[in-house]
């Protein structure tokens, strides 16, 4: 029977070395795994900032690229097209009023031209006599007066008085006929009386005209509200009711308050365009006549010239300067100073130049045979 | 010369086209209140050495007129709403009108004018409007049939509406 020996502990040497063993073997992976996380960590906030730093140098070069590929044409535009296309039509969608308010200034007249051109334009008798007695420049929200003309002795109400209730007329008939965003009432006739109102986003044009004034000179005034609107931005924006503001830009308003009778500058410039596009048809239809009447005379004379024996055009430039002919010629063809008269065109005004060659034609080859024979007897 | 659109408002009857008659020289006739709902008058006064125009929009205060009423205040500067010292519930009505003017056009500068003060005191009328008081620019006791407080209330406004007192 043999006793058993109680275990000894290991030494304390060995217990450490097989749990720094362990250690490693357990935690070997992990650091590699901490180790590969912080290199791709690190590549990552490297390649971060390379990334930084490459827009940022994009985004300095970027106009300049745009400008060199404008001007090699390389085809950058059909490649944005599209891209814009989308862009513009999410802004109408999102914010019509703003690119509306935008394009107000620009794109007003064109329409307007437009549709002039589409439909002839109301040709009411300019010669009947009316007066422009007053113009209202009423800024649109507040319906302040920023700028009032009128004509010597007319009888009227306060400007701003009228203004105030011209807009609450347009307020009272846009609730009674449940109107929504009602800004068209365009013209109130009472009487002789016609007020046009021209609706701007920002501000309004009253013209208030006593007889019948032609269509014409209200498509003025609705110009001169655009042009007022491109120009004076901001002074329709920051207009609190302070007339030293509107002082301080000079006169907005263009046009004055006519005189019965008298028709806008803009009408005579009118009649000066059409007498000088008719002055220039004139002069053209007189140069076309002109021109058919010289080629013929120039016809005639190369007809003539090459329907004589011996003599073949070869080339003619009647537009040269001075017009050419060239032209081959028998020896035995008539002489040249006598061609050169027979031409219906001055012959001295033409570059006429000569070669000689002999004619196949029989009379001439007969004159030719028939001069060698008598040579030879000779 | 500076010009400022001004709705007078409150409820039928309180006295509104009196006290303009009182504090301006009309020239449109009355008959507009009962067409479109408005009347309008101007008012030129002199503040701080500065020529002031007072475009004073008399905004019928019937019901009917209503739906009109956001388009009256469109671009006010200010308004003045009136009560009547003997009829408690037209301080009601100020007060919802306060409401739909902050609504429609934002906070702008306001007077109350506590009007009728001839026929009896003012001070049941102040507690029950003690929620405007607290923001108006003031508030005056008026009447329009002797004239005590008209002109002070408009000058008030007025001077509230100078380009220093907006921006401070």
């Amino acid at each position: 029977m043999t006793a058993e020996r109680p275990e000894q502990d290991p030494p304390a040497a060995d217990v450490d070395n097989a749990l720094a063993s362990l250690r490693a073997v357990l935690h070997s992976p992990l650091e590699q795994r901490i180790l590969d996380l912080e290199q791709r960590l690190t590549a990552s906030e490297s390649r971060q900032k390379d990334q930084e730093f490459q827009i940022q140098r994009q985004s300095e070069n970027l106009p300049h690229a745009i400008a060199r590929a404008h001007q090699r044409n390389s085809g950058l535009s059909d490649a944005l097209e599209p891209e814009i296309a989308v862009g513009v039509q999410r802004v109408f969608k999102n914010d019509i009023d703003a690119m509306a308010e935008a394009l107000y200034p620009v794109l007003g007249p064109a329409v307007r031209r437009m549709v002039a051109s589409l439909f002839e334009v109301n040709k009411k008798d300019s010669k009947n006599p009316f007066l422009v007695e007053q113009l209202f420049l009423i800024q649109r929200d507040s319906s302040l007066v920023i700028e009032h003309r009128i004509v010597e002795n007319a009888a009227s109400q306060d400007a701003d008085m009228v203004s105030g209730m011209l807009d609450a007329i347009r307020s009272f008939v846009a609730d009674a006929f449940h109107v929504r965003d009602f800004d068209a009432m365009n013209a109130l006739t009472i009487g002789d009386i016609t007020v046009w109102i021209e609706w701007g986003p920002k501000a309004l044009l009253a013209v208030v005209v006593r007889g019948i004034a032609p269509d014409a000179l209200r498509e003025k005034y609705t110009e001169q509200l655009h042009r007022i609107h491109l120009e004076h931005a901001s002074l329709l924006d920051s207009f609190d009711g302070d007339s030293a503001a509107v002082e301080a830009v000079g006169p907005v308003l263009e046009f004055e308050v006519s005189k019965t009778g008298t028709t806008p500058k803009t009408e005579s410039s009118a009649r000066w365009l059409w007498a000088a596009t008719a002055a220039v048809f004139l002069c053209t239809l007189i140069w076309v006549a002109d021109d058919r009447a010289d080629a013929q005379r120039w016809n005639s004379a190369l007809h003539a010239l090459d329907s004589q024996p011996g003599v073949q055009i070869v080339a003619e430039d009647r537009h040269a300067n001075p017009p050419s002919i060239t032209a081959l010629r028998d020896p035995d063809a008539r002489s040249v100073v006598d061609l050169r008269g027979d031409m219906s065109i001055d012959p001295y005004s033409i570059d006429l130049r000569w070669h000689s060659y002999l004619s196949d034609e029989p009379g001439l080859r007969t004159n030719r045979g028939d001069n060698l024979v008598t040579v030879a007897e000779q | 010369m500076i010009s400022q659109k001004i709705c007078l408002l409150g409820a039928p009857a309180v006295g509104k086209t009196s006290l303009a008659r009182r504090f301006v020289f009309s020239t449109f006739s009355d008959k507009y209140h009962s067409t479109i709902g408005v009347k309008i008058d101007k008012k030129s006064i002199v503040v701080d050495d500065m020529d002031v125009n007072l475009i004073i929009w008399d905004v019928q205060g019937e019901d009917r007129y209503q739906k009109v009423l956001g388009a009256y205040l469109k671009g006010s500067a200010a308004c003045i709403l009136v009560v009547d010292v003997m009829r408690p519930e037209t301080a009601e009505i100020a007060m919802s009108l306060m409401d739909q003017i902050v609504t429609k056009n934002g906070p702008i500068p306001y007077c109350l004018m506590l009007n009728k003060c001839d026929l009896g005191p003012s001070t049941e009328m102040r507690s029950l409007l003690s929620p405007l008081i607290d923001n108006a620019v003031d508030t005056i006791d008026t009447s329009a049939k002797t004239g005590d407080g008209v002109d002070d209330a408009f000058l008030a406004l007025a001077c509230a509406l100078m380009p220093e007192q907006k921006t401070g």
